[in-house]
């Protein structure tokens, strides 16, 4: 090995000292969820007509994070105020455009889920974003939902077909789920937020929340986050 | 990933830090270093989940990583900005390098994505010029190739020249 040879050698092995330890595992992790969870978004509003947004989406080109003007994120009221998981809170809006933080996505100007039951708007082929924390936030199941919203994280099963309910997405200190409204035509839909399992049999226990899901009016496209969207509790 | 592929999650934890230390000498960038890495697990992740661990698991995500980053390279078109020698002093805490060991370094920067990796490849991981050939599927006289052109680009940096011309000469 030539003095050369050497200077490089010893150069690398000195610069590498630099490097220190990151939690690559964990990175991993939260970038194939990310890459799943942009594909079956990108799938369902490719089905639904709207390819240039899934084009958009599964480009990955709102990125994510925090709220857009660096303002704090509002403390929602909180799901559960009694027992184990009390302190839960869950917040439904528009996926945030703002800058990617590790590719999770958080909602935009978003509303607090209350208990019982909620009301929202949507457009045609909309999609929100809900983010759980606190209590329980990992044992949350998106559940019920029908042909006019559904869950657009859910899992599939062995043949390819989406399954109608679905756990969010584990992404640390939160989870996330989101909801599609698919139908060309204006339509009301209902999905409920449950604890660990989805009612599979009749006579279902109350769940967390139940969403009335209102869709009206012309689509909206996810590069105009400027979308109807209230959450009224009804009594 | 977690609970999802076991086998997969003690092959990331197991090799990480020693591919960390070459994405970082490709890269010259901690950050990007961590980005090519990640990218490279994502990649190897999804052959894993279909079709089992390939076989020569670490040569197989290395060779996507050096792949990736000369992929990378091609597209970005960028150019690059040495490393300040602030930088290294900060980072290097007692281990501050010498002039000629940061000259070195500043002058891997000058060199393609393609030699580079050569030569992190040859002299880092002391790999063949064959096996480096199987990594960036060229053949092993194009590895040689890039190497003497890599060194001629070294050799003739003008900061190495300074420094050639001011250092010491050994006594024999």
């Amino acid at each position: 090995m030539d003095t050369l040879d050497e200077l490089l050698k010893e150069s690398m092995e000195l610069h590498v000292r630099q490097v220190t330890t990151v939690d690559l595992p964990g990175r991993v992790t939260r970038r194939l969820r990310r890459d799943r969870r942009l594909r079956t978004a990108a799938g369902s509003l490719a089905a639904a007509g709207s390819l240039a947004a899934a084009g958009a989406l599964a480009a990955g080109v709102w990125g994510v994070g925090a709220l857009r003007d660096g303002t704090a994120r509002p403390q929602p009221a909180a799901l559960a105020t009694t027992g184990e998981c009390a302190g839960l809170r869950i917040v439904i809006g528009r996926p945030n455009p703002g800058p990617s933080d590790q590719g999770i996505r958080s909602p935009l100007d978003p509303v607090a889920l209350l208990p019982g039951d909620n009301t929202i708007s949507m457009g045609r082929q909309d999609y929100l974003w809900l983010e759980a924390s606190g209590p329980c936030h990992d044992r949350l199941i998106l559940d019920g939902p029908g042909p006019v919203v559904h869950n657009g994280a859910g899992d599939v099963d062995a043949e390819g077909r989406k399954l109608p309910s679905g756990p969010f997405l584990d992404e640390g200190d939160r989870s996330t789920a989101v909801v599609f409204s698919n139908e060309v035509a204006d339509g009301e839909g209902v999905f409920t937020i449950r604890l660990d399992a989805a009612c599979t049999s009749k006579p279902c226990t109350p769940p967390l929340a139940s969403v009335h899901v209102a869709v009206r009016g012309t689509a909206t496209s996810p590069s105009d986050p400027g979308a109807v969207l209230d959450s009224t509790a009804t009594p | 990933m977690r609970g999802d592929l076991p086998d997969f999650e003690e092959f990331v934890a197991a090799r990480q830090h020693r591919l960390l230390r070459v994405a970082f000498l490709l890269t010259r960038d901690h950050h990007r270093a961590e980005d090519l890495l990640q990218d490279a697990f994502v990649k190897v992740y999804r052959r894993w989940r279909h079709e089992g661990p390939p076989e020569h698991s670490e040569a197989y995500l290395r060779r996507v990583m050096v792949n990736m980053y000369i992929s990378s390279r091609r597209h970005r078109r960028s150019t690059e900005v040495p490393l300040l020698e602030d930088d290294l002093v900060d980072t290097a805490g007692p281990s501050v390098p010498t002039d000629d060991r940061l000259i070195v370094w500043r002058a891997l920067g000058v060199l393609t994505a393609r030699q580079r990796a050569v030569l992190v490849l040859r002299i880092y991981e002391g790999m063949t010029d064959e096996e480096i050939a199987d990594h960036l599927h060229c053949a092993a006289g194009t590895v040689r190739s890039l190497a003497s052109r890599a060194y001629t680009t070294l050799r003739t940096h003008s900061e190495l020249l300074d420094w050639a011309a001011s250092a010491p000469k050994e006594k024999c």
